[in-house]
């Protein structure tokens, strides 16, 4: 068992949803004060404003954190805003399919904070 | 004098994971391994005579007060006391100097006086004295220090005329940083302290396990130190102080057992260290540590110190090569006792822990209770790797395996942040 699997390792490497949205729908920044990780989410609806189109993070964090940020960014594109916020921290853990020990589950959660940020804006 | 590999056999956790290949523990500073003579006493106070203290009128209660109280005599010679009643039993070292801000600090040190402290203290050296600095209205002055080397920068020249100059009273300062490992200059500080009438308190977590301890020597008033760092018990510390001083602070914690006579209104209390423990003690804790003491006194402080240092200085070699490392603190392992901290560039410290345990090393990473001083060294977090007897070549040389590893594994390779790329990317 790691928490490290190539999947992880790739999208901490190369993250495919890294990125700053200018004028974004809604955005937030989280940080861990203990670990010094922050990121800040962007997210950009469809022209009808009924789906994200795109969402990107940015900032800069642990391997884990950024995994779960990128893997984030691609389950939340062409979600409604209901979709949202019922999306909860089970359903992100679910496809980052480890379980993390205890001590670090903060890394994985804080893009998930971030996004329930963002969400209240939309 | 046998260490490492060879002594391991009196560890019983080593035979717990013997095979496993996943037992290379490089966290004691944060606490040690218990040897088998330190979970006997345990077990045999609690199997043979689990009875109360200072209350005997009975056999077993009396072996009970005369294992518990033998224990002060040993602590005592372990760090050259020089009467065994100044050795005050407490949780831990953070309980210690509570215990001093909350005693001598709070009823000697006045509004507008100051307490000076250095940028590598342990939270536990650091909070007690901003609770009081905020009740009081006491100022809190730091000894800075310099991120390149891991030393207090200061003045000798100076220094008593910058303790008359600040109005300071009392110095509380460790003797080694639990993140940088300096072994600061506690006895030239003191001389100088003493002349100006300041009084020198020591954190001695990360020292009195490592080095052969003197208070008298270093000039020390109070020196503060936990069990559980020394292959004792948890939940037993020390607060040693000089006598003179232990018999005019007020209490602490106060009920029973630190009383001396009791009328409905008030209380005489009992002479030091008594006065100092209220209510039925850590009995089994401290018979531990008594097991524990006698146990690094029969290896020696100074083959501890030696072993120690043969570890440090071959980690450090070992791992120089690694892309990226940074090392905290002192170079040369004369200066710096059994921790060794480090940044390696572009792998987060908590990735480098996480990938660690996954190969069975264990080490700690965060900001090891040391916040401001990771803010002084413009870092969120390190890794540190810390030894004890225990430990050997074959922990360095694996440590250094599995860091090399995750090195290739993790070194982040820039990510082009580009408005364009963001674009493009969207699908």
């Amino acid at each position: 068992m790691t928490l490290y699997r190539q999947e992880i390792i790739e999208r901490y490497r190369f993250p495919r949803y890294k990125g700053v949205i200018k004028n974004p729908h809604a955005q937030a920044e989280k940080i861990n004060s203990f670990c010094g990780d922050e990121i800040a989410l962007f997210l950009r609806l469809n022209d009808e404003k009924s789906q994200v189109a795109e969402a990107r993070f940015d900032g800069q964090g642990c391997a884990l954190m950024t995994a779960s940020a990128d893997i984030l960014c691609e389950a939340v594109q062409g979600k409604t805003s209901d979709d949202l916020r019922k999306f909860s921290a089970e359903d992100l853990l679910q496809i980052y399919g480890e379980a993390p020990s205890p001590g670090r589950l903060k890394c994985l959660l804080l893009p998930y904070e971030a996004l329930k940020s963002a969400t209240t804006l939309l | 004098m046998d260490f490492g590999k060879a002594i391991r056999k009196d560890f019983p956790i080593y035979g717990r994971y013997a095979g496993t290949g996943l037992f290379c523990y490089l966290d004691s500073a944060a606490t040690s391994l218990k040897p088998r003579v330190v979970i006997d006493a345990v077990k045999e106070y609690y199997e043979a005579y689990s009875t109360n203290v200072h209350r005997a009128a009975y056999s077993l209660a009396e072996r009970a007060t005369e294992e518990y109280e033998g224990v002060r005599a040993m602590v005592a010679q372990l760090i050259h006391a020089p009467r065994a009643d100044e050795i005050i039993f407490t949780r831990n070292t953070t309980e210690s100097f509570n215990m001093l801000a909350r005693t001598y600090a709070e009823h000697f040190i006045k509004t507008g006086e100051g307490i000076l402290l250095t940028e590598m203290e342990h939270h536990g050296n650091l909070i007690p004295w901003q609770e009081l600095a905020r009740r009081k209205g006491i100022t809190l002055h730091f000894i800075p220090i310099d991120s390149a080397t891991g030393a207090l920068v200061w003045d000798a020249a100076t220094f008593g005329t910058f303790l008359k100059e600040r109005n300071i009273k009392l110095i509380s300062l460790t003797h080694v940083s639990n993140v940088l490992g300096t072994i600061n200059p506690i006895a030239k500080i003191a001389a100088i302290a003493h002349e100006a009438g300041v009084i020198v308190a020591v954190d001695g977590a990360q020292s009195a396990p490592h080095l052969p301890i003197n208070v008298q020597d270093l000039g020390a008033d109070f020196f503060a130190f936990s069990s559980h760092k020394m292959l004792g018990p948890t939940g037993i510390g020390i607060l040693w102080g000089r006598y003179d001083l232990l018999e005019k602070m007020p209490v602490f914690m106060v009920g029973g057992h630190m009383i001396d006579d009791v009328m409905s209104t008030r209380a005489t209390y009992r002479a030091p260290p008594l006065k100092f423990e209220a209510g039925t003690p850590n009995i089994a804790g401290t018979i531990g540590f008594g097991a524990a003491v006698k146990y690094l006194m029969d290896l020696g402080m100074d083959n501890v110190r030696d072993h120690e240092k043969m570890l440090l200085t071959a980690a450090r070699h070992r791992l120089a090569d690694i892309p990226g490392i940074s090392f905290l603190g002192p170079m040369d392992a004369e200066d710096r006792s059994g921790v060794l901290a480090f940044t390696l560039a572009g792998v987060h410290p908590h990735d480098i822990g996480s990938l660690c345990n996954e190969a069975g090393v264990m080490i700690r990473v965060g900001d090891h209770c040391a916040r401001p001083l990771h803010k002084k060294l413009g870092i969120p977090a390190s890794c540190r790797a810390s030894f004890s007897v225990y430990n050997d070549m074959d922990d360095i040389e694996l440590f250094a395996d599995v860091l090399k590893t995750v090195q290739k594994k993790l070194s982040a390779i820039p990510v082009s942040l580009s408005h364009d790329a963001v674009s493009a990317g969207n699908n």
